[in-house]
């Protein structure tokens, strides 16, 4: 199978409590398809997207899933440190999956240094309004107070989906113009893609399954 | 019976029919004749309580009436009882099969009968009784199986006669007395494994040396409930675990075996309150539900549990990434360049740990596919699934190249089984693997010391990390506390001074005595 083309390869991690919809959101943004149920997650699951940032750029997206069982968070950790982007995920139905974002902020936080990274705050299931337990204005104030981006988010509806990634991948490439961020030796957070064949290569918008399956 | 319910009875059987659900049949129709007239009659009068669960919730959709599912446990242990009654009393070993009939046509009567008020715990799917709060399923059609892979064709069982004469064997080996266990191992391990499900139901325990009797109760809603952080966890990962079950399973069946598996998760939890419960623990239980009924499929978990399985439940995942550490040191054996390419791209070892940790049963989709790997790890060392992730990797050789040097590739490629994979080989390879290399060789690899000593590190930091955090904590709670009692004085004395003032303030005649007190002079 032939690589795609994209100039730089981001990798990203997606943590929060458990059934707020981590693996329901990688799903529809890879695959575009919703399930109702949607297996737990046992360790970490791994997926890839490519995403224009500006028109003729294209970056690939690695993201990994990471299981969000407390217990889980031991092994996980590792993951952290080679990441650039962060999507901390809440459950807007459920209190508590927005209580313990600050605990997911501050750990993740705490991995990733002295790397810099971005962060987002996803309020998921943003479809459910009927269960609503956290306003957007709640999860707006969290992000804002962090200095951090917000969006809501709906793997049913599709809501913000495209949005939200789209967001994080364009803010690492234009902190990686302006030099905030750095590719370096030993850390995979940002990698260089493949250089443009202009002709010959067939260009793909999205890659939903690995190179080897 | 009215018209209604005819069809709906119909259904059901023509879905049981169905040759794509062998398993289930298996459970309800298994020739009742084949079972063994000097088998032990615990086992007997399990397996008959089995088939009678199932047949419980096509009585609970015909009549169409509500019960209580801790209603129906009560009936149960009438049943059991009367099963009890019935097979001691039937002296002559042909008389089974009639007593066995009796007892269905019993349970159906018994069950229609009477109608008993709804706990408020419990949850109603159209028909179907609920102990937990489960979420209702939209039915599902055929053709929306997303997540369950399916084969058409599996290399797990060898049909036609060679299954015959195993069963017969396994058969033979069940009659011997004393039972020989290490004959029934060898079949459990050799290529096929253990056939059908009845032959599971009685060879498991024994493999596992399981007490089917005295078996603990199951606890009551409350007891669970207290369990709260546990509970609130289990019933939503049952909630998500829709793919785990057949393919065309009747949807009330589906419901009615989740809730069983919420009861045998936290019958396991509460009986042995030291271990912790995993994401992918659910797994593990959700097969043993699947072939037996919920005793003894409890009486093998908790042996398990705090047996092969003990390590996954700790309340650290330290001593499970220890033991998948094996991995690396059996592959440098056998292949060291393939080593070499997954220590260079950091894989770790995270894309076992779902196979390990549930039995495989997590990723392999076809149920046949999981019990006959379960009957090669209960008839094996406990650190066989290791060995037979080791297997797994040395067979995606040319796959793992393939991904290139790319981590997360590589980890896709793993994770993903493959449809067309030899699993019977595969079995045979992680057994040689285990001859080849025994686990005392591998424990004594510098590889493994190495890698060993990075996870004691590694969860050492956490550990160190964590108390820091505590006592940073527990100082910042001494220091607000302080705070707010010296706020709390001073607030008290200013009031109290404000308040006496104001008090002779008000008192003209005394003005001369505050005079130098007072903020007006």
């Amino acid at each position: 199978m032939c690589d795609p083309i994209f100039e730089y390869q981001f990798r990203l991690i997606l943590i929060g409590d458990s059934t707020v919809g981590k693996s329901s959101l990688l799903r529809y943004f890879t695959d575009g398809k919703f399930d109702e149920s949607c297996d737990p997650t046992v360790g970490v699951d791994f997926y890839a997207r490519l995403m224009e940032v500006k028109p003729g750029v294209r970056v690939k997206l690695q993201l990994w899933d990471t299981a969000g069982q407390e217990r889980f968070r031991s092994i996980t950790r590792s993951y952290y440190r080679n990441s650039v982007g962060v999507m901390i995920v809440y459950d807007i139905s459920k209190r508590s999956s927005f209580e313990n974002l600050k605990t997911w902020y501050e750990e993740a936080r705490e991995h990733i240094e002295p790397h810099k990274a971005i962060f987002v705050i996803l309020g998921h299931k943003a479809d459910n309004e009927e269960k609503r337990q956290v306003t957007f204005r709640e999860g707006k104030r969290f992000a804002e107070m962090h200095g951090l981006k917000f969006f809501e988010t709906s793997a049913k509806s599709g809501q913000n989906v495209e949005e939200s990634f789209a967001s994080i991948a364009k803010d690492t490439y234009q902190h990686l113009l302006d030099g905030h961020i750095k590719i370096e030796e030993g850390w995979d957070g940002v990698k260089a893609g493949f250089a443009k064949p202009k002709e010959t290569v067939q260009l793909v918008e999205a890659e939903t399954e690995s190179r080897c399956c | 019976m009215d018209k209604k319910e005819v069809t709906i009875c119909d259904k059901d059987i023509n879905i049981l029919d169905d040759p794509e659900h062998s398993i289930l049949e298996d459970k309800l129709f298994s020739d009742i004749e084949d079972i063994d007239p000097y088998q032990s009659v615990d086992l007997v009068e399990r397996v008959v309580a089995h088939k009678n669960d199932f047949q419980k919730v096509e009585v609970v959709e015909q009549s169409a009436e509500l019960f209580p599912d801790t209603a129906s446990d009560s009936s149960d242990g009438s049943e059991a009882l009367e099963n009890e009654k019935n097979i001691s009393e039937s002296s002559v070993p042909n008389a089974k099969q009639e007593s066995v009939t009796e007892n269905n046509v019993t349970v159906s009567g018994g069950n229609s009968a009477q109608a008993k008020p709804m706990l408020q715990s419990s949850s109603t799917i159209e028909g179907c009784v609920l102990r937990h709060r489960l979420d209702p399923e939209p039915p599902r059609s055929v053709l929306d199986n997303d997540g369950v892979v399916q084969h058409q064709e599996d290399d797990a069982v060898p049909k036609g006669l060679k299954e015959k004469n195993k069963i017969r064997l396994i058969r033979k080996t069940l009659d011997s007395k004393p039972v020989d266990v290490a004959a029934l191992r060898n079949l459990a391990i050799s290529p096929g494994g253990l056939i059908n499900t009845e032959m599971r139901q009685r060879v498991w325990p024994l493999l596992l040396n399981v007490n089917t009797k005295n078996i603990t109760p199951k606890p009551s809603h409350e007891e669970m409930l207290a369990m709260s952080k546990t509970y609130t966890q289990v019933v939503m990962d049952v909630n998500r675990s829709s793919s785990r079950f057949p393919p065309g399973i009747d949807d009330h069946v589906r419901m009615s075996m989740k809730d069983k598996l919420v009861d045998l998760i936290m019958r396991v939890m509460l009986k042995n309150k030291q271990l912790k419960y995993y994401q992918g623990f659910h797994d593990v239980c959700i097969t043993f539900l699947l072939v037996m009924d919920e005793d003894l499929a409890f009486a093998m978990v908790d042996r398990l549990a705090l047996g092969n399985m003990r390590e996954y439940l700790d309340e650290t995942m330290e001593r499970t990434s220890l033991l998948l550490n094996y991995i690396y040191p059996l592959v440098n054996k056998c292949n060291p360049e393939l080593c070499q390419h997954m220590e260079r791209n950091d894989l770790g070892t995270i894309f076992a740990l779902s196979w390990v940790i549930t039995w495989f049963s997590h990723v392999l989709g076809d149920i046949k596919r999981i019990v006959r790997v379960f009957d090669f790890f209960l008839a094996s060392h406990r650190l066989m699934p290791v060995y037979l992730s080791a297997a797994f990797v040395l067979y995606r050789e040319q796959d793992i190249y393939a991904a290139g040097d790319e981590m997360g590739y590589i980890h896709k490629c793993l994770s993903t089984i493959p449809s067309d994979l030899p699993l019977e080989s595969l079995l045979e390879r992680a057994g040689d693997l285990y001859l080849q290399y025994p686990p005392i060789e591998i424990s004594q690899d510098p590889m493994l010391i190495r890698m060993n000593r990075q996870v004691y590190e590694h969860f050492n930091r956490i550990d160190s990390r964590n108390a820091s955090r505590r006592l940073a904590q527990q100082s910042s709670d001494i220091r607000s506390r302080m705070f707010v009692k010296f706020t709390m004085w001073t607030v008290t004395a200013v009031v109290g001074v404000a308040a006496a003032v104001l008090y002779h303030a008000y008192r003209g005649q005394e003005w001369a005595a505050v005079d130098i007190w007072s903020p007006f002079s």
